[in-house]
Parts: structure tokens; C-alpha cells; sequence
């Protein structure tokens, strides 16, 4: 009995620091491109003794709440690193060291078995699970206004996988509410090859339209794969790394000069409402002095520039 | 602007002072303990810069005398005192008194022991081979102690020749410090001119007294877009780089004035050249240049742009630590951080000390085998 009334009370204390924290939310500076880095779905299935498949399915999973919250609350857009250019290669051991606590419990012997199998049935499985992830939800974006790009080495994704993007781009081409990018077989390092070796092209083949001295930051940033948004949103304003890793990983590299970083130790099949609000109150919390003295100067100094 | 305190005075005045600076609900609490106090005990009370917790700091009560505020002595915090040495800070030697030099000479070989201690048991885990740092917080140092922003920079100049020091003893090769960066061009005019004047004083100190290089077999460089310096600053770095060019030991590197994105695209600039004249070297070698012109952009790969960057021949650095609690890279070394471990102290640039420097590469010893593994891998995929 005391119990239950225990319950209640927290609960409902519960409930109440719920609703500070969402109006603790402004809603007029939101971040306009938040960018996440999902981190965490093969610990989060270790610790819950299941396949790894599991974890990227959770993962999936907590990628679409992601997408739906980021649309309602009117982020402008949102990147999501589905799959880096150095997971083709991952570790077969695990777990790393400082992540011990997450202890393995597994329900039989057979699962670690399977979760230690070839990394390439894992990295099938992957592709296989981002095509259904984007054919199950084409539908919803193409109604509620999401428009989706697939950036990455596109020689590195499976033909399948190109086909079903080029497609599901070509359906939204015409949504404007939110711009869903989705990055596989991405890396920063990689981006910024590709803007060189174009722009290395260019100076080749056209030696009066363009010379070597003449390459500056404006046109390195447009020949980017993120310039598909447009300039003017294509460096995320917020970068979200969970399960507590506290690095880059070549995310990003050039668009994230000026990005806030926000850690959080939680897991990413866990990532939700609350820790998505957490993230954004902290991102308000921050003063961006881009370089000046102050927000106000930074603010007066972008507006003279424009 | 921000008027030096005078140490005469009272608590109350110190109060006063406050009053401009502190407009919070907690002023009034710390007024309220300010006036308790004897007059005698002028206590400085000052809030830390972290508005998401901020906390009250008791700072210890200034020397009785009054002196100019463009000596930074007085300001460092305690466990910097020891620092002054005549390199950086000119101080009178009449105003020490023998015993006080004794008992600073007794707890400094106690302090220098305990540090070797703790170094060399630091030493048995992975040490980091390159440390970044970004020195942020110095104007809010100087704010919260209510004195010139110059002096923040020169307390700040201190705090970085002690962090030097602490690396150089615990083996860490390669240090490197974001200094100044092209968009603090858009600052005030006169905060821009007081820093150059400032690391244009430093280097100059630094040409004329080769001690403390020469005892660190330190090499000095500069990265970033020299000709953005005006005349006199330009030079002087470039004679420093050019006098040090030749040592082995520490390599410190100065990033000023100093934008990632303007380096890579440097490094692009560069790359482009040196293929053209490849390119214009085969051609008038042979006739055959069509076919080579194709095939030449799909080879270019990050050790091509990895040549060209300003810190060719430097290791990635493996910490990167950024005080004051932000957690932004702001335009510094983003191609050459993927993996390194960042860290966001709360502490400002000023008050950053031997502690927070252990701390720090703990936590990096924490992660580093999970950091490795990555970074052996991905130089295999690219």
C-alpha cells in the first residue's frame, strides 16, 4: 500500500519535471540542422543479451521517433550518419574496456556466438535494414513534407541501395518541410576528397574559367555533399553523439567548424523525447560568439556580411 | 570598461565595485556576507563564467600594497605563484622577505617531488603524444576578477608557459595551442591591437632569451595565414620559427592567425599546383599527356592533402582539450581530430593547472583503447 502511494507520488514528480523541461524549450531559437551521430546499438543489445541485430533494429527504430519529433517541432534539417566509411571495417572483439559496466547477460550461449560472427553478414544486414528503413517510410515523408537525400561514396553501396535511394529522392524532390539527410558509406575526409578531386578537374580542364588560386572557401563549401540543402543550412548547428563517445569520427569534418557538441552516455536505441529535449535546452543554453566578443556582436557582424 | 580594484580598500568597496558586474539574485546574498566581514579581510567573491553552474568562489585576499595592474603577478591564482619568472613577469625582488623565500623553496621541492611522483605513475598507462589546446576564457578571467582585459591575455600567456613546462615533463612531445584565430579579426580593433602588441612583446622576449628553449630543445612554429599579421609580428614569428627551426626536442606550435577551413582549402590550393606542374612537366615530357590528365584527379588521397596542410609532419593530436566548458571545435584542426579524444573543461584558460592536466589524461587513458582500435582501422579503409 505505502509502496503504490510511493509510486504515485514519483510519478507524478515525475510528470511535473517533464513539463518544466519541455517549456524550458524555446521554441523560437531551435537549432534550424541537427546532426546525430547514432552510437551505441550493438552495446545496447550486448547489455539486453540479445542478437546485434536487434540493436540496429532499435536503432531503426529510434532513427524514425527522431525524424517525426525533429518534423514537429520544425527543425529545418536533420542528418543522420547511418553508416561511416570505417565500419566496413569494424572490430570483431567487443566489448571495448571503459564500457565493462554494460556487462553482457546473454539468454544463451548461442547468441554471443552469433553476435561474433563475420563482420560482413553484419555490414549486409546494415544495408538491407537502411533499404527498408527508407521503402517502409517513404509514404509518411512524401506526407508530411520530408524530403530525403542520400549522401555518400556511392560506389560503396550495394546497387540495391542506390536504386531505392535515387528513387525515394526522386518521390520527395517536391517536400520542403524538412530535409532528412542520410548519410552512408559517409566520411568527412571523404567529402572533402571529392570537393578536391572536382575541383582539381575543373582547374584542369577548364584552365581560363577556373585557376588554383582562385579556390577559396565559398566554393569548396558548395561542392560539398551536404550543399544539397543549400548553403545557408548545410553546417548543423547542433551535433549529437550518444552512448558517450566524446569524439568526431569524421563526421561532418568541414560543416561542423562552428557546430555545438552535445555527449550524452545514453545509448541510442534509448534516445528519446527526453533526451532529444535535454539536448536541444542545452544547445539553448550556449552562446555562439562564432569568433567575436560577444552573441550580439556575432549576430551584428553575420548581418553586415549579408 | 573595467577599472582596476584598488587593494586599500575595504570590503565594502570591493562590494561597490561588485555591484556593476553582479546583477543577479545572488548579489544580493554576497553583499549581505561581504558587509558580515571585518573590513580588514577584503575577501574577492566572484562567480564563475559557466552560467549552467555557477558556483561562488572564494579567491584569497590580494597583497596589501597597491600596485600597477600591468603586472599580471598578483592575479595568477595560487597554484601558479610560483611562476614568476622574470621572462614573463617583472617583479621587484626588494618586496620578498628571506623567510617567505625559504618556505617557498621548502614547499616548491615538496610540490616538484609529489609531481614527479604522480608523473611517473601516470606514466605506466598509454601517454598521449599531442596535445591541443584551445585557450579560451581569458577575457572572462578578467571580468570576474574585475581587471583589464589585456591582463586576462597575460595571465593567460602564463597559464599556457606552465601547461609547456608540465608537458615537457610528462614526455608529451608535441604540443600545439589555438592562439588567434582569423575570425578574431572581427573583434574590437583595440582587443585585436593589445593581443598582437602582446605576442609580439612575447616572441621578442622569447628571441632575446633563448633559455628557456635552449633548456627544452624547444621548436617553434607558426601555423596559419602569416601574411593576415601586420608587418612587425609577421617577422618576429618568422625569425623565431627560422632560429628554432633546428631542434629535436618539444615541438610547440602556435596557431595564429589560424581557421581550419581556410587551411584545408590552402592545402587544396597547393595540391592543385604541384599537379598541374606535374601535369606541365609530363606534357612537355612526352606526348601522351591526354591519357595522364584523366587518371590524375581519381589519385588524389588524404596523404596528398595531408602533405599540404600546415602540420605536415606533426602526429594527429590524440587530446583535445577546450576550458571554460564550451563544447565546440570553432574552426580548429578539424581534419587532423577525427580521432582524438575532446575534452571540455570546466575551469577557464587561466585557472587551467597541473590537476586538470592529470585529469584530463586520464580520462583520455580511459578511452584510449577503444580510440585506437578505430584509428588503426580507418587508416586501413581510406
Amino acid at each position: 500500500m505505502l509502496s503504490r502511494i510511493l509510486w504515485m507520488l514519483w510519478s507524478l514528480l515525475f510528470v511535473t519535471a517533464r513539463r518544466t523541461q519541455l517549456r524550458a524549450v524555446r521554441p523560437e531559437s531551435l537549432p534550424r540542422h541537427v546532426a546525430v551521430v547514432p552510437d551505441g546499438n550493438r552495446r545496447w543489445a550486448q547489455a539486453r543479451g540479445r542478437l546485434t541485430a536487434d540493436g540496429h533494429d532499435a536503432g531503426c527504430r529510434a532513427v524514425e521517433l527522431t525524424v517525426r519529433l525533429s518534423r514537429e517541432w520544425g527543425i529545418r534539417v536533420l542528418t543522420v550518419f547511418v553508416f561511416s566509411l570505417e565500419n566496413f571495417g569494424r572490430p570483431k572483439a567487443w566489448p571495448p574496456l571503459h564500457s565493462l559496466s554494460h556487462s553482457p547477460s546473454p539468454d544463451n550461449i548461442f547468441t554471443l556466438f552469433l553476435n561474433s560472427l563475420n563482420l560482413k553478414a553484419e555490414v549486409d544486414y546494415l544495408m538491407a535494414m537502411i533499404e527498408r528503413l527508407i521503402r517502409d517510410n517513404l509514404d509518411e515523408y512524401a506526407r508530411n513534407g520530408i524530403r530525403l537525400h542520400v549522401i555518400g561514396d556511392a560506389s560503396r553501396q550495394p546497387a540495391s541501395l542506390q536504386s531505392t535511394a535515387r528513387e525515394a529522392e526522386e518521390t520527395t524532390r517536391s517536400n520542403s518541410e524538412l530535409h532528412l539527410i542520410l548519410a552512408i558509406c559517409y566520411s568527412g575526409q571523404w567529402d572533402i576528397l571529392q570537393a578536391c578531386r572536382q575541383l582539381a578537374g575543373e582547374v584542369h580542364q577548364g584552365s581560363s574559367l577556373l585557376r588554383a588560386e582562385d579556390i577559396d572557401e565559398a566554393l569548396l563549401a558548395g561542392k560539398l555533399a551536404t550543399s544539397v540543402v543549400g548553403t545557408e543550412v548545410a553546417c548543423p548547428d547542433l551535433i549529437i553523439r550518444t552512448s558517450g563517445e566524446q569524439r568526431l569520427s569524421n563526421f561532418l569534418m568541414w560543416q561542423s567548424a562552428y557546430s555545438e557538441l552535445y555527449f550524452t552516455d545514453t545509448l541510442w536505441p534509448d534516445f528519446g523525447e527526453e533526451d532529444y529535449l535535454q539536448a536541444l535546452s542545452s544547445f539553448q543554453g550556449r552562446e555562439r560568439r562564432f569568433g567575436t566578443r560577444t552573441a550580439s556582436e556575432a549576430l551584428s557582424v553575420a548581418e553586415k556580411a549579408v | 570598461m573595467v577599472r582596476a580594484a584598488s587593494y586599500e580598500a575595504g570590503a565594502r568597496d570591493s562590494v561597490n565595485h561588485h555591484q556593476s558586474t553582479l546583477n543577479t539574485g545572488h548579489a544580493l546574498q554576497l553583499q549581505r556576507i561581504l558587509r558580515e566581514l571585518p573590513s580588514r579581510w577584503s575577501w574577492h567573491v566572484a562567480l564563475t563564467a559557466n552560467p549552467r553552474r555557477p558556483r561562488i568562489r572564494f579567491l584569497p585576499p590580494p597583497t596589501p600594497t597597491a600596485r600597477s595592474s600591468s603586472s599580471a603577478a598578483e592575479f595568477l591564482p595560487l597554484s601558479r605563484r610560483w611562476l614568476r619568472l622574470p621572462l614573463l613577469t617583472p617583479q621587484d625582488p626588494k618586496t620578498e622577505k628571506p623567510e617567505e623565500m625559504v618556505t617557498t623553496g621548502v614547499l616548491a621541492s615538496l610540490q616538484n617531488f609529489l609531481r614527479k611522483c604522480l608523473i611517473a605513475v601516470l606514466s605506466y598507462g598509454p601517454m598521449p603524444k599531442h596535445i591541443a589546446f584551445i585557450m579560451d576564457g581569458n577575457r572572462r578571467y578578467a571580468k570576474f576578477r574585475t581587471i583589464q582585459q589585456g591582463t586576462g591575455h597575460r595571465v593567460g600567456f602564463s597559464a599556457l608557459i606552465a601547461s609547456l613546462l608540465y608537458c615537457y615533463e610528462m614526455g608529451v612531445k608535441y604540443t600545439t595551442v589555438y592562439a588567434f584565430s582569423i575570425d578574431n579579426f572581427k573583434r574590437d580593433p583595440s582587443e585585436v591591437q593589445s593581443l598582437m602588441q602582446l605576442m609580439e612583446e612575447k616572441i621578442n622576449e622569447l628571441l632575446e632569451n633563448r633559455s628557456v628553449i635552449n633548456k627544452l630543445n624547444c621548436k617553434i612554429n607558426f601555423w596559419g595565414n602569416l601574411e593576415l599579421l601586420c608587418e612587425p609580428v609577421r617577422l618576429a614569428a618568422e625569425k623565431l620559427m627560422a632560429s628554432t627551426a633546428g631542434n629535436t626536442g618539444l615541438v610547440f606550435s602556435v596557431c595564429m592567425p589560424y581557421n581550419s577551413t581556410s587551411e584545408i582549402v590552402n592545402a587544396v590550393n597547393g595540391l592543385c599546383k604541384e599537379r598541374r606542374e606535374m601535369l606541365q612537366r609530363e606534357h612537355t615530357g612526352d606526348c601522351n599527356g591526354h591519357a595522364a590528365n584523366n587518371g590524375v584527379h581519381s589519385e588524389i588521397s588524404v596523404a596528398d592533402l595531408d602533405r599540404h596542410m600546415y602540420s605536415a609532419g606533426c602526429p594527429d593530436p590524440d587530446i583535445v582539450i577546450r576550458t571554460s566548458g564550451e563544447t565546440r571545435l570553432s574552426n580548429f584542426l578539424l581534419w587532423q581530430t577525427t580521432f582524438s579524444h575532446l575534452q571540455n573543461p570546466d575551469p577557464l584558460w587561466p585557472e587551467f593547472s597541473f590537476r586538470h592536466l592529470v585529469w584530463a589524461i586520464l580520462q583520455y587513458q580511459r578511452a584510449y583503447p577503444y580510440i585506437e582500435q578505430y584509428r588503426e582501422l580507418a587508416k586501413k579503409q581510406l
